[in-house]
């Protein structure tokens, strides 16, 4: 069989079949045909199966080598750099830790960098590299006398710690993937919150987490007289269950579960963790949006998504705990796509202390801004079916397969970078028992035994005679 | 079986989600007829929900308890109401006696599940089969790749080698075509082993051999959630963990049964995971009606386990298609709390100090999350 | 001197999964053991009724299949059995001929499942799907 580029490990089919296309190996001689020095590949090995194991022949070694040798040229011959007109220099500046750009410009403003009231533009040091490795900005380093040109390998010395590489790292990967990506603590542009202001109701809030509290004790007060009942060993002498639900009410009173915030009034109900908790590094690094055309720098709205980097190779970091966890859904702010769908986001989240709607009127580009906030939602809607059309079985499932509060944790293996999302779910919420009252089975009426009523009568016995039931 | 398709026989077969039935058969209560009223008061009175006898089980083992029923009518009791427990020599349902006595050819009017062994004898023909054909391909492929290799060995060029290689891939689709084409129900004769012999008794019947086992946490469901098992729950829990506990002995067993009860009373079929690397595999009503949704791993809630753990998980039962869920198990009281309740024989003290809380982790591609 | 705990009933259940579940043939608990952490280790032994990999060439002289040795092994819910590296090389030195490759660990789980898997002696090719 023909050799395939060896750049990938091998993982044995039957996996997730849906991840199956991101994990094949890029085909380089493809790319090799955009390069303009290929003459030198004569044959263009294409992709096919791999060769199981090495069999010592020349053949293979050759195939080998022509494989390799396409993904190498292609690497090097490929032209790099920017025309002298359309440079962009940007210098970075030691002291603050960013980078300036004297004259910028470029698609890239729209979604990254910040200017100051002064007009300056920065961008900060994750964008800097990134830009710079795409060869987008030209880097430099101002002296005295003169610019001086950094290298890549420059610029990667000037990284702070490992940390600050590894959010590198994820923030490059999803940029590469067309994704808007801003620090979760960049403060430069008018942030968009899901909560009201605190001003505005931390007293009802505050009200509302004492009311939580009481009700929430009252009711673990109650479970337990009730179960004490049910799991005495006197419960079927003096009670009697004339359903299964009857008899699943009382089993499901023993073990109490999380509540959790499930729609809008849950939410702005639950409290939110602003102060991060300081017996952990783990925190929400990066908002997220899906690419879009119509982003708006200034004021972009709530993310898609919330990003948290985990490094599992650094030794004073872990997995995070269900309390870790927890605390990180509690300071989630984005579009929580559990809520309804045609859910007006304008209309219910706040922009710099007001409601996002009223911001947006307030804007000078209003009849624009509008068009370009409104678009994009609405599509969304329209193209998927609505949730609530499907039948209830189908949506239980949906919410238990789905769960609620989301996050992804970013996790950097020595360079190799997955996600996970982390879904908070609630099983103890949704009933799924079957009912045989709900669920009868047709039968006609002479098919009843006269005995007892009961459907003893099928195609087979289906108890055994001992422990039937008198 | 297929699953999803129920049946008229398996809605009546499975009728009741619980050992314990309702009473769901009381007369029709009419408002304006107060002999009516007489009769269901009659017989609510006299009815009730407990089974009129015991399940026995058997414990065996010291240091790693295997908890038995042995009684046929009693195992498949357990089966058809809730399906709890497995049978040993089978792969959940205990249909070793029928799938034998079909596999030696033997009448035996004394089955009771025997339509369920049939399908899955047939089922496993299925499967036998196709493995049967997967090794024939392997074996067409193997020869074919000896053909390339002698060619690379023999030193032929680039062009010879993608000959070889077109014409080889067009025999081997035509093989697999071919293989699709061939019936599945060419019978062949079972041959009988010298060790069959000893499976058959005096009266020609099939010996019992197999028991159905249940997990602690069924048999602790069982004797503590509902009245089902004839052993009482402090006698199995001193079987279980022993006669004086510290609280690690007890914690993993208690924490297990949490998570146990949690998903069985809110109605789903909790059965093991072990299949899937996982501590439970949930099923919305059994497993002859649907494929098993989730994969259940209970977790201390403040001890996370090393990356690769997750990820390992992640992968084997993303790779089955089913949610993975963290189930994280908190306790709210002290150990010495446990403990003194433990003492006591309290277990609903016990059991209810402990709160859940669900997670449901999954691998995420960017690429596939753009729009 | 510590009385080492024998797994006679372990072996028996594996030694049933094997012969009328599996449908192998001359399954038998070997007699000799080592001790281990208190315990007896007995391998058993048998013949499969097909290949066991596909990848296997494990044919014996005769042409039959080769003899598999087997290692039982207890899995809890909420107690563990330990199998250590160490061990299995005690097993491949002293319970089993010397041209074994290969242990057949055979999992007895609490909730009533065998599952087996391989344990190879040293590195072994991965098996092609």
């Amino acid at each position: 069989m023909s050799i395939a580029i060896p750049a990938n490990i091998q993982i044995s089919a039957g996996e997730d079949a849906d991840l199956e296309d991101d994990e094949q190996t890029q085909d380089w001689s493809e790319i090799a045909k955009l390069s303009r020095t290929n003459e030198a590949i004569a044959v263009i090995p294409k992709r096919g199966e791999k060769d199981f194991e090495p069999d010592e022949t020349n053949m293979q070694e050759l195939l080998l080598y022509r494989a390799q040798k396409a993904m190498f040229d292609t690497l090097t011959n490929f032209i790099r750099g920017s025309i002298i007109k359309s440079q962009v220099k940007a210098y970075y500046i030691p002291e603050t830790h960013l980078a300036y750009i004297p004259q910028p410009r470029g698609n890239f403003m729209n979604t990254m960098g910040r200017a100051t009231s002064s007009g300056d533009f920065f961008l900060q040091f994750h964008e800097f590299v990134y830009l710079a490795e795409r060869g987008t900005v030209t880097p430099f380093i101002k002296t005295e006398e003169l610019d001086i040109p950094l290298s890549i390998q420059d610029l990667y010395v000037l990284f702070k710690d490992q940390n600050e590489l590894d959010t590198f790292a994820i923030y490059a990967h999803l940029k590469r993937l067309g994704f808007i990506v801003t620090s979760a603590d960049d403060t430069s542009y008018d942030t968009t919150s899901f909560y009201a202001p605190s001003s505005v109701c931390s007293k009802r809030s505050h009200l509302q987490l004492l009311y939580n509290a009481l009700t929430g004790s009252l009711a673990q007060q109650k479970i337990s007289l009730h179960n004490r009942w049910f799991f005495s060993p006197w419960n079927f002498y003096f009670q009697k269950y004339t359903s299964s639900p009857q008899l699943y009410r009382g089993l499901n009173t023993l073990i109490p579960s999380t509540n959790i915030p499930k729609t809008v009034i849950d939410l702005r109900g639950t409290f939110r963790d602003t102060v991060q908790n300081e017996n952990t590094d783990l925190k929400i690094n990066f908002n997220v949006w899906k690419p879009q055309t119509n982003y708006k720098k200034k004021s972009p709205g709530l993310p898609d998504y919330q990003v948290v980097i985990y490094n599992k190779n650094d030794p004073s970091s872990h997995f995070p705990t269900y309390s870790e966890i927890k605390g990180i859904f509690n300071s989630l702010d984005y579009k929580f796509e559990f809520l309804q769908e045609g859910m007006d986001w304008d209309a219910s989240t706040y922009t710099n202390g007001i409601k996002r709607s009223e911001y947006l009127t307030s804007l000078k580009s209003k009849a624009k801004q509008k068009k370009s906030s409104d678009n994009p939602m609405n599509k969304n809607v329209k193209t998927r079916r609505p949730a609530s059309s499907f039948s209830p079985q189908v949506q239980q499932l949906r919410r238990l397969r789905n769960g609620f509060r989301t996050f992804l944790l970013a996790i950097m293996d020595d360079g190799i970078i997955s996600f996970v999302k982390i879904s908070e779910a609630d099983f103890g919420s949704e009933n799924v028992w079957h009912s045989p009252m709900l669920h009868k089975v047709r039968k006609s009426p002479f098919n009843r035994n006269k005995k007892n009523g009961k459907n003893v009568e099928g195609p087979q016995k289906f108890s055994a005679s001992t422990i039937e039931k008198k | 079986m297929s699953k999803g398709k129920s049946n008229y026989t398996s809605q009546l077969r499975y009728k009741f989600p619980l050992p314990i039935h309702p009473i769901d058969d009381l007369p029709l209560l009419i408002l304006h007829n107060p002999v009516s009223w007489i009769c269901y008061l009659y017989k609510y009175m006299k009815s009730h929900n407990r089974l009129q006898k015991r399940i026995h089980v058997e414990i065996n083992g010291d240091s790693f308890p295997h908890i038995l029923v042995e009684d046929q009518g009693q195992m498949i009791y357990l089966w058809d109401n809730g399906f709890f427990g497995t049978g040993q020599l089978s792969r959940s349902e205990p249909t070793w006696r029928s799938r034998t006595s079909i596999r030696l050819g033997i009448n035996d009017d004394t089955l009771q599940n025997e339509q369920s062994a049939k399908s899955q004898v047939a089922l496993e023909k299925l499967t036998e089969r196709r493995r049967q054909q997967r090794l024939e391909f392997k074996r067409e492929r193997d020869k074919s790749e000896k053909q390339l290799l002698e060619l690379r060995r023999k030193g032929g060029s680039i062009e010879e080698e993608e000959a070889l290689l077109e014409k080889e891939r067009e025999a081997l689709r035509e093989y697999k075509a071919n293989q699709l084409l061939k019936s599945v129900d060419e019978e062949e004769p079972n041959e009988l082993r010298m060790e069959d012999e000893n499976l058959i008794d005096e009266n020609g019947r099939i010996i019992k051999l197999e028991s159905l086992q249940l997990m602690p946490v069924e048999a602790i469901f069982l004797s503590y959630a509902l009245p089902v098992i004839d052993i009482p729950i402090p006698e199995l829990m001193e079987r279980l963990c022993g006669g004086t506990v510290e609280y690690e002995t007890i914690h993993k067993l208690i924490t297990r049964y949490v998570a146990y009860h949690h998903y069985r009373s809110h109605g789903w079929c909790v059965r093991s995971g072990i299949k899937f690397g996982c501590d439970y595999i949930l099923y919305k009503r059994g497993p002859p009606f649907q494929h098993a949704e989730f994969c259940i791993m209970v977790m201390d809630a403040e001890v996370p386990r090393d990356y690769t753990w997750y990820s390992t998980v992640a992968r084997v039962t993303g790779g089955a298609r089913k949610t993975f869920v963290l189930c994280y198990v908190q306790r709210l009281v002290s150990q010495d709390k446990i403990l003194e309740a433990w003492d006591r024989k309290d277990f609903t003290t016990i059991f209810s100090s402990y709160k859940v809380a669900e997670v449901i982790y999954k691998r995420w591609v960017p690429g596939k999350n753009r729009d | 001197m510590e009385v080492l705990h024998k797994r006679h009933e372990l072996e028996e259940l594996v030694k049933n999964n094997l012969l009328h579940f599996q449908l192998w043939s001359n399954v038998q608990v070997q007699n000799e053991y080592i001790p281990w952490k208190g315990m007896e280790l007995r391998l058993l032994t048998g013949k499969p009724s097909q290949k066991l990999s596909n990848d296997d060439e494990n044919l014996g002289t005769d042409g039959t299949l080769m003899t598999e040795y087997i290692l039982p092994i207890n899995m809890s819910q909420y107690k563990t059995e330990f199998i250590t590296i160490q061990c299995l090389d005690m097993i491949f030195e002293k319970l089993c001929p010397e041209y074994v490759k290969r242990l057949v660990l055979a999992i007895v789980s609490d909730d009533g499942t065998t599952v087996f898997y391989f344990a190879y002696k040293g590195i072994h090719k991965p098996k092609r799907n």
